[in-house]
């Protein structure tokens, strides 16, 4: 086994994880503010994974032989603000009106796991009526591709990009959340979101807000993902969304930083396990599920665990 | 001459007062992640359908079409919707061979006949007297395989199935069988799972291992993705799957120029009309789709025929009266078909097992992105 396979594993790695913990970042935020678990959050990512290929379609008449940066890059934009658009809506939709009569906690979550049915039917119906069939190929620009060779490692550039994209999205929801006045109202509605009500905010722009933001991150995560594998279904954020919750749930649910840390170990485990186990490759699914069951054991709360009383994110 | 007008009229009247409509379930993927098989089969039901409704005694065949989804629930729920809401005397379906494990007790109780147009799993009619079969099974289709595989002396093979599929699995099994039997030699097994992305694994293990010969009896979503991984791997040996893979459109979509040389078992080529009924079959469904008919189509045509040319049997004053006769009537009448003219060829029924005789197959290979006939194989 030589360093350069060894670090050719730990980039795949980084790379698979970081599209996890972009989605998983919306798991969390959504959990702390809401204490919800919005199952419907994996079906967004297809959202945006599908509004970039719609996007793409029209903007260059449906013939995908040559997409330049621009097209692409404008593509993506759109498809950010209408998956953004369209986690607002199932907010303002589905869940704002059972929080408005007081629901409890279950019904929110069958609520979500309704949307996410609906999504995946809709989609469905859109694929099948208006592009075609379930399956399409995602296209995008060769650049990509590119190979890098940098001594005995060969890296396409989306690799690299996606885990510093991650990163710097990372920094960006932190910087949100620590130093604007966006950010300490969702922290505050965190904390105790009938007192800030009582204190004139308006919690539903902010609950809003906390699911455009989680929706865009899914979006880029869900692009980054059809990038990655170029075959996108209306399925597809089935398994990668419960992924990605189990990365934020090993994180320690409700830490940003947390679950950007647990897609990167489940990145990780993914990667390793048919990388350095070729033997045990068809079972790389259920290594992940029980390396966390693993994790969970010593750290109940998740790696960054967060006392629930005392801070938030 | 009033008298003649009227006396006809009174004729037509009565007629049409006693023309009766009998029902024929159809139990197909149309939504789902095989939704493009499922179309693609009923656009073949519907043709013939067309033209083939009228009994001769004036009844009309109506179909009653219902979405399983690809999903076991929606099967079972659909199936028994068709059986007990809407009374029909025959279902044609469900499509994967899963999904027709999973009405097959549910045909056997209700006494309805079905008929499984392309489900090609061998379990399928086994054990029950209620399932007819329009097409080979695996054991065939797998030995046809296997046969090519060591004809072309490619004497070891990886084989890369899809755990979760009856159908994969059944292939897969009838591969080796085969194979082994032949001289070849099994160099490992992989397997895959319904809606995985990354073969990487799997292909990371195929390249070290070096085969001559790669057979996939997987379904064409995955095996879009595994063709371009493998190729992008630079491993160049032969691949070849079952009729799962027989799309070529979305082979093509998925795995682009990696799709390139892939070979795939098939029930029909529309290039080679085995019947009168097929070279008229094939003539007017480009006509009316604009495009040359598949084999999922194709079959999908087969299956219907088996159920008219039954239900015309069966049409008596007697059994119309009486649903449960009229089914056991139509079900006799399906097992012991005899060289009736189809889309696929002349079909005959084994009354004991449910499964078409001397049915043949054809290979396929996509070239340059098109799919081009390599040959037929007979039983």
């Amino acid at each position: 086994m030589d360093v350069g396979f060894v670090l050719q594993q730990i980039i795949n790695g980084f790379s698979l994880g970081s599209m996890y913990a972009l989605i998983a970042i919306g798991y969390t935020l959504v959990y702390g503010v809401l204490r919800l678990i919005n199952f419907a959050h994996g079906d967004i990512m297809m959202v945006g994974a599908f509004m970039t290929f719609i996007a793409l379609g029209v903007l260059t008449g449906w013939n995908f032989s040559h997409i330049s940066m621009p097209v692409f890059f404008t593509a993506v934009g759109i498809s950010i603000l209408i998956t953004a658009f369209v986690g607002i809506l199932t907010y303002v939709s589905a869940y704002k009106p059972l929080l408005d009569k007081g629901a409890p906690k279950i019904s929110l979550l069958i609520t979500a796991i309704g949307i996410s049915f609906f999504l995946e039917s809709l989609f469905n119906v859109i694929a099948n009526q208006y592009l075609g069939g379930t399956y399409q190929a995602f296209y995008f620009p060769k650049w990509f591709s590119t190979i890098i060779h940098i001594g005995p490692l060969t890296i396409p550039v989306l690799t690299i990009i996606v885990p510093i994209l991650t990163l710097i999205l990372l920094l960006g929801v932190l910087y949100i959340l620590y130093k604007t006045k966006v950010g300490i109202a969702i922290r505050a509605l965190a904390f105790d979101i009938y007192t800030v009500k009582l204190m004139g905010a308006n919690s539903n722009f902010i609950i809003g807000f906390v699911f455009a933001l989680g929706s865009a991150l899914a979006a880029i995560g869900g692009i980054a993902y059809a990038m990655a594998y170029p075959s996108i279904d209306p399925y597809m954020g089935m398994l990668v969304g419960l992924k990605a919750f189990a990365a934020a749930v090993v994180g320690g649910i409700g830490s940003v930083t947390g679950a950007v840390i647990g897609g990167f170990i489940l990145g990780f485990v993914e990667v390793a396990v048919p990388g350095f186990l070729p033997e045990l490759g068809g079972w790389k699914d259920a290594f992940a599920f029980i390396l966390l069951i693993f994790v969970l054991l010593f750290k109940p709360t998740g790696i960054m665990g967060i006392d629930f009383e005392r801070q938030r994110f | 001459m009033k008298k003649l007008v009227a006396l006809g009229l009174s004729a037509l009247v009565a007629s049409t007062l006693m023309a009766k409509e009998i029902k024929v379930g159809v139990l197909q993927p149309l939504t789902g992640p095989i939704a493009a098989f499922g179309q693609k089969t009923l656009d073949g039901i519907n043709l013939v359908h067309s033209k083939y409704n009228k009994l001769p005694n004036g009844d009309t065949i109506k179909l009653v079409v219902v979405d399983n989804q690809f999903d076991k629930i929606q099967t079972v729920n659909g199936y028994k919707r068709l059986v007990s809401n809407e009374n029909v005397v025959a279902v044609e379906g469900p499509l994967a061979s899963s999904m027709a494990l999973a009405v097959k007790r549910f045909a056997s109780d209700t006494k309805t006949p079905t008929v499984t147009q392309i489900a090609t799993n061998p379990r399928v009619t086994k054990g029950t007297n209620y399932i007819t079969r329009a097409c080979f099974t695996d054991d065939f289709q797998g030995t046809v395989a296997a046969k090519y595989a060591l004809n072309h002396k490619l004497d070891n093979a990886v084989v890369v199935f899809d755990m979760k599929q009856d159908y994969s699995v059944g292939l897969a099994k009838a591969f080796m069988k085969a194979y082994k039997k032949g001289g070849g030699k099994i160099l490992k097994t992989l397997f895959i799972n319904t809606g995985d992305k990354d073969f990487n694994a799997q292909v990371a293990q195929i390249k070290k291992l070096n085969p001559k010969f790669i057979y996939t009896p997987i379904y064409a979503p995955e095996e879009g993705l595994f063709l371009r991984q493998l190729r992008a791997a630079g491993v160049k040996a032969p691949v070849m799957g079952g009729d799962g893979i027989a799309d070529p459109g979305l082979l093509k979509k998925l795995a682009g120029k990696a799709a390139n040389g892939v070979m795939y078992t098939d029930h029909f080529d529309a290039a080679k009309a085995p019947t009168k009924l097929s070279a008229e079959f094939i003539k007017e469904f480009k006509a009316k789709y604009n495009r040359a008919p598949s084999a999922f189509a194709a079959t999908g045509a087969d299956g219907y025929l088996l159920i008219y040319n039954a239900v015309k049997q069966c049409d008596t004053p007697a059994n119309s009266k009486n649903l449960s006769e009229f089914k056991a009537c139509v079900n006799n009448a399906l097992r012991h078909t005899k060289n009736l003219e189809a889309v696929t060829g002349y079909l005959t029924i084994d009354p004991n097992t449910g499964n078409p005789v001397n049915k043949p197959a054809v290979i396929e290979k996509i070239v340059d992105g098109k799919t081009q006939f390599v040959e037929l194989v007979k039983p």
